[in-house]
């Protein structure tokens, strides 16, 4: 099956920058795979993410993508059924079928009763709900994540990975995610990929074949997120 | 350690404590009648002319007579017309301008040294050039009005864009609306809108000033009117062209205070 995703030798420098983030990075994610990108801070994961969705390096062919962003960066003056349509306002879309998309996202993440909330009043998981229902509306063939759960605290975190697992079964959707946390990577990816060194290239790389339902706490889980660890704890050191 | 329990009522939301009903309404009323009094006694026991300070008590009556002679009405409809129509040009004028410095790096280089050698000239010193472009006519008014308007909305919407979170541009960008014009309705201007309101507040103000010195100069309002009666030592007269015009400033703002509470009910 031909990759969704296609990612050859990209390397990146910012402006001003010693040396590039990123050099010579490779990378293929097929239809309805779910991949997560790992790594310490700064290495380079929300900007291999931002050249994916064409917002730095804008790339000839650009994916139709969306993001969800750490922070939900929801629309403060729209309520939420408002901030799920705001993708969808720049397609020219006929006002029903825009509705209907917008009614099918919110059932989607559970918040058909919130519709009319605004931003201040939601809790934060359910604005990164929203944010995953805005994403999803505008039926992107990839969902970009950058770290769609960081600024949860620990309880909303575990069950908003329960709610993306639920959803991305629902919808079949492509994922490229980006996080920190070894462990979430290997709860929710079919693949996980680890980002060091600078510039950043792959580190290690391994498929999660453990059904989704019983991965927290699996021996084999464990196992992988130690052979993350003493990876990443390796290439820090050097 | 133990916990001191505060009645819910004694309870600072915000740091400073909750005024009580006496707080709220008694005080200021008795600060109010304070004045009112120490005004109506300083003429009243010689401390002063009558002439150069008119006793509050007097002011009533004043008012009613202006009505009854037709002045108090066309001034206050003429200087509503220069108000409102100056307010209108400048507040669009400068927000919009404004607006495109604050996103246009080219357009805020060209303009930055017009900005700075126009800025300081104050409205006032535009009189000559008003008479001698317009004539002392209602044009002439507008015009003065429009530059005291112009310069603080342009300074708070260009504030008010350039401080529009990036994250905001980045989130609009990654939706698809590529350029800052196609950011403008769905983004800028909405985040934006809380500091160019407040600029557009501080204009309704500054508008009144600009008023008064625009129709000092013998354009008809309130004004003129005060001219006039100041010439003939009518001083009471300029008092109630002065309560009138606070009177109208008050209103307005109160209005726009809720328009602006309404459109921005989203801040909470």
């Amino acid at each position: 099956m031909s990759a969704v995703v296609r990612i050859e030798r990209l390397a990146l420098r910012f402006p001003g920058a010693s040396g590039p983030v990123l050099a010579g990075l490779d990378l293929e994610v097929a239809p309805g795979e779910f991949v997560a990108i790992l790594g310490a801070s700064g290495v380079g994961k929300s900007t291999l993410l931002r050249a994916v969705a064409g917002l730095i390096a804008p790339s000839a062919d650009r994916l139709p993508v969306a993001m969800v962003f750490q922070d939900a960066r929801l629309l403060a003056w729209r309520d939420a059924a408002a901030n799920v349509r705001f993708g969808l306002e720049r397609l020219a879309m006929p006002a029903a079928q825009a509705q209907q998309r917008v009614d099918d996202s919110l059932a989607l993440v559970g918040l058909t009763d919130f519709a009319a909330r605004l931003p201040r009043q939601l809790s934060g998981g359910q604005r990164q709900r929203v944010a995953i229902a805005r994403a999803l509306a505008v039926r992107p063939e990839v969902l970009l994540m950058d770290e769609p759960f960081g600024a949860l605290d620990a309880i909303t975190r575990e069950a908003m990975q329960g709610e993306l697992t639920r959803i991305r079964q629902q919808t079949g959707k492509t994922i490229l995610f980006v996080t920190h946390d070894i462990e979430e990577a290997l709860v929710l990816a079919d693949r996980v990929v680890l980002l060091a060194g600078q510039p950043a290239g792959i580190a290690l790389e391994r498929r999660v074949k453990l059904p989704l339902a019983h991965r927290r706490e699996h021996p084999e889980l464990l196992a992988l997120a130690a052979e993350f660890r003493a990876v990443l704890g390796t290439r820090e050191a050097a | 350690m133990s916990e001191l329990a505060l009645p819910a009522a004694a309870q600072p939301r915000d740091g400073r404590a909750q005024p009580s009903r006496l707080g709220r309404w008694g005080w200021p009323a008795f600060g109010l009648a304070l004045f009112l009094a120490i005004w109506e006694a300083v003429p009243a026991l010689g401390l002063l002319p009558a002439t150069l300070l008119p006793p509050p008590s007097i002011l009533p009556a004043t008012w009613w007579q202006e009505v009854v002679d037709g002045h108090w009405l066309a001034a206050v409809q003429s200087s509503l017309s220069h108000y409102l129509m100056g307010l209108a040009i400048g507040t669009t004028g400068g927000v919009a301008l404004g607006v495109a410095m604050a996103l246009s790096p080219r357009l805020d280089a060209s303009l930055s040294w017009v900005v700075r050698v126009l800025r300081p000239v104050p409205g006032l010193a535009w009189i000559p050039f008003a008479i001698l472009w317009f004539g002392v006519n209602p044009a002439s008014a507008v015009f003065i009005i429009v530059i005291g308007v112009f310069w603080i909305n342009l300074f708070t919407a260009y504030a008010a864009v350039r401080a529009v979170e990036p994250e905001l541009f980045e989130l609009a960008d990654a939706f698809g609306y590529r350029g800052r014009l196609a950011k403008l309705t769905p983004v800028i201007l909405p985040a934006a809108a809380p500091g160019i309101l407040a600029g557009v507040r501080t204009g309704l103000g500054q508008a009144w000033m600009a008023v008064v010195a625009a129709e000092l100069f013998g354009v008809e309002g309130l004004g003129q009117r005060m001219m006039q009666a100041s010439a003939l030592l009518a001083t009471e007269i300029v008092v109630v062209m002065m309560l009138t015009i606070a009177a109208l400033y008050g209103i307005i703002d109160m209005l726009f205070v809720a328009l602006r509470d309404r459109l921005l009910r989203w801040q909470g």
